[in-house]
């Protein structure tokens, strides 16, 4: 049995390899048969998770879809203030990323650390214009003219009497969304940290990396549906 | 013959007794996917990205330049038809899904069987909204009137929530009037009045129309007459509007607020509420406005 989980002596005792979070030092909890059932269970864990996920944001297209249905005047109208190639932008962001990180965990599978931190230090700068570009070009400039939701609607030249229902479900969508762009950066600087530090990830100890890819995945595929909906039909 | 313990035949000599499936092997069959694939993915999601993009700002340009208004279904139909395409492929190679074990797709399958049940029932819950009992019919106030947070100001004095009442005014035409009137004011206090008298006022919106048109041409945008500019100052303002007046076009027909007007092919939802003030302002009340449209 091929646990272990005191440093290997066969190591260079230099530097991170001494470790016990050096990828080379991990075992598996005792639970476990061996560390591919400890990996599978871990990756199920998270997938249970991510359709939780989904189903938050199944809340709020629905109450897209409903409101939508109703007032197709004020969605069409308020659809119109949205400018497409900020949106458009942000998705391109959001695909390069999610490509990155997949390649992350492509490079942690094959133990090239180097590789991983380039591709993850390239999701976060990815990460920081996407939320850059929402808050600067649309929240911001938005706000400040009154399109706000709700009863914080102040812009007097509105076409449709529901346009503050619009802008509700907006930012309710784009900020959870947001949110999410902002926990998922955090999950992958963790990751970062740990595989400059300590080379924490090869191809038998890379779960971090792979579900923090996953959730970053999950970013991805609710941007696909929120961009067309708000940007591109009206 | 004699048969010693030792003859006995051991054809994998590196069976573990205690570990007959050789659980203990360690990592084995972890699909690494490889570079090519995930470029490929990546450039197709940004073909289908540029695609939906595309079409939509085609079905725009097509509205424009030949004035065909395409039915809304069109637009939602393949912009959600390229969704589902996009979302397979981040799901099944960079989430990898078509490599790895088939419990995690099915849990993502069940969960989005799910989501299809609670958009369907909602829907079948809305399209069934005519043949409710007339027993819950109110007035509604459209896009709200403010005075739930009139009544919990008090209870919950939180800077945060704006206490405004508008006095069963829908909000937009609230915040319409709202700035008219700050308008007007200024128009008085600069000719030294107190009270803003109806020169002021009509400068007052001039203004207020003025801001609303210049805010197009700042961003190098056609401006288009704001259907809510009864006095149609948008050929009353300064030059540089003068050549972009549209006025003589026919504006895009909309369905009437009242929801029993005529359904324009460009939006989705035929709203004919049997149940009084559900879609409407009201029956009872509807025939106030409704009647002189039915005169013609």
């Amino acid at each position: 049995m091929a646990t272990i989980d005191a440093p290997n002596p066969d190591i260079q005792a230099t530097g991170a390899q001494t470790h016990p979070l050096y990828w080379k030092n991990r075992g598996f909890a005792h639970h476990f048969r061996n560390a591919d059932e400890q990996f599978d269970a871990c990756k199920l864990g998270m997938w249970l998770f991510l359709s939780t996920e989904i189903l938050l944001f199944a809340g709020i297209f629905c109450a897209y879809a409903i409101f939508r249905m109703l007032y197709p005047e004020a969605w069409a109208a308020g659809s119109h203030h949205l400018d497409w190639r900020f949106g458009g932008l942000n998705t391109v962001i959001l695909l390069l990323s999610s490509w990155t990180v997949a390649s992350g965990v492509r490079a942690a599978q094959l133990g090239n650390n180097a590789a991983l931190i380039r591709n993850l230090v390239i999701t976060l700068i990815c990460a920081g214009l996407f939320v850059f570009i929402k808050l600067y070009f649309e929240y911001i400039p938005k706000l400040s003219a009154g399109k706000a939701p709700g009863t914080f609607f102040s812009y007097p030249y509105a076409h449709d009497p529901h346009e503050p229902l619009w802008w509700s479900i907006y930012y309710i969508g784009t900020g959870i969304h947001a949110l999410h762009v902002l926990i998922g950066a955090g999950l992958l600087i963790w990751v970062l940290v740990r595989a400059i530090r300590y080379e924490a990830y090869g191809p038998t100890e890379y779960t971090m990396v792979e579900n923090s890819a996953l959730y970053w995945h999950l970013v991805d595929l609710i941007w696909i549906f929120l961009f067309p909906l708000l940007y591109l039909i009206h | 013959m004699s048969h010693s313990i030792d003859d006995v035949h051991i054809p994998n000599p590196d069976f573990d007794p205690t570990d007959p499936h050789a659980t203990g092997q360690g990592h084995h069959g972890h699909h690494i996917i490889s570079a090519p694939t995930l470029m490929i993915v990546l450039l197709l999601l940004l073909f289908f990205t540029a695609l939906t993009v595309g079409l939509s700002r085609g079905e725009v340009w097509v509205q424009d330049t030949f004035d065909i208004i395409l039915p809304n279904w069109l637009n939602i139909i393949i912009a959600m038809s390229i969704s589902v395409i996009k979302a397979t492929l981040v799901g099944a190679y960079f989430m990898g899904l078509r490599f790895d074990k088939a419990l995690n797709s099915i849990i993502m399958l069940v969960c989005l069987a799910a989501v299809v049940c609670f958009l369907f029932f909602t829907a079948i819950d809305l399209g069934n909204r005519d043949s409710v009992s007339a027993v819950r019919a109110t007035v509604p106030t459209p896009g709200g009137t403010g005075e739930g947070l009139d009544k919990t100001a008090d209870r919950f004095s939180t800077a945060l929530s704006p206490r405004i009442s508008t006095n069963r005014m829908p909000i937009t035409e609230f915040r319409r009037t709202e700035r008219l009137n700050e308008l007007a004011l200024k128009q008085a206090e600069d000719h030294g009045r107190i009270e803003p008298n109806d020169e002021d006022k009509a400068a007052g919106e001039a203004e207020f129309w003025r801001i609303y048109y210049q805010g197009y041409v700042d961003k190098g945008k056609h401006p288009h007459r704001h259907e809510h500019d009864e006095h149609n100052y948008f050929t009353k303002l300064p030059d540089h509007f003068a050549h972009h007046d549209d006025d003589a076009l026919e504006p895009v027909s909309r369905p009437d607020v009242a929801g029993v007007a005529d359904s324009s092919p460009n939006f989705s939802f035929r709203r004919t509420g049997k149940t009084p003030g559900l879609f409407s302002e009201g029956s009872e009340h509807a025939s106030d406005h409704a009647a002189p449209a039915s005169d013609h």
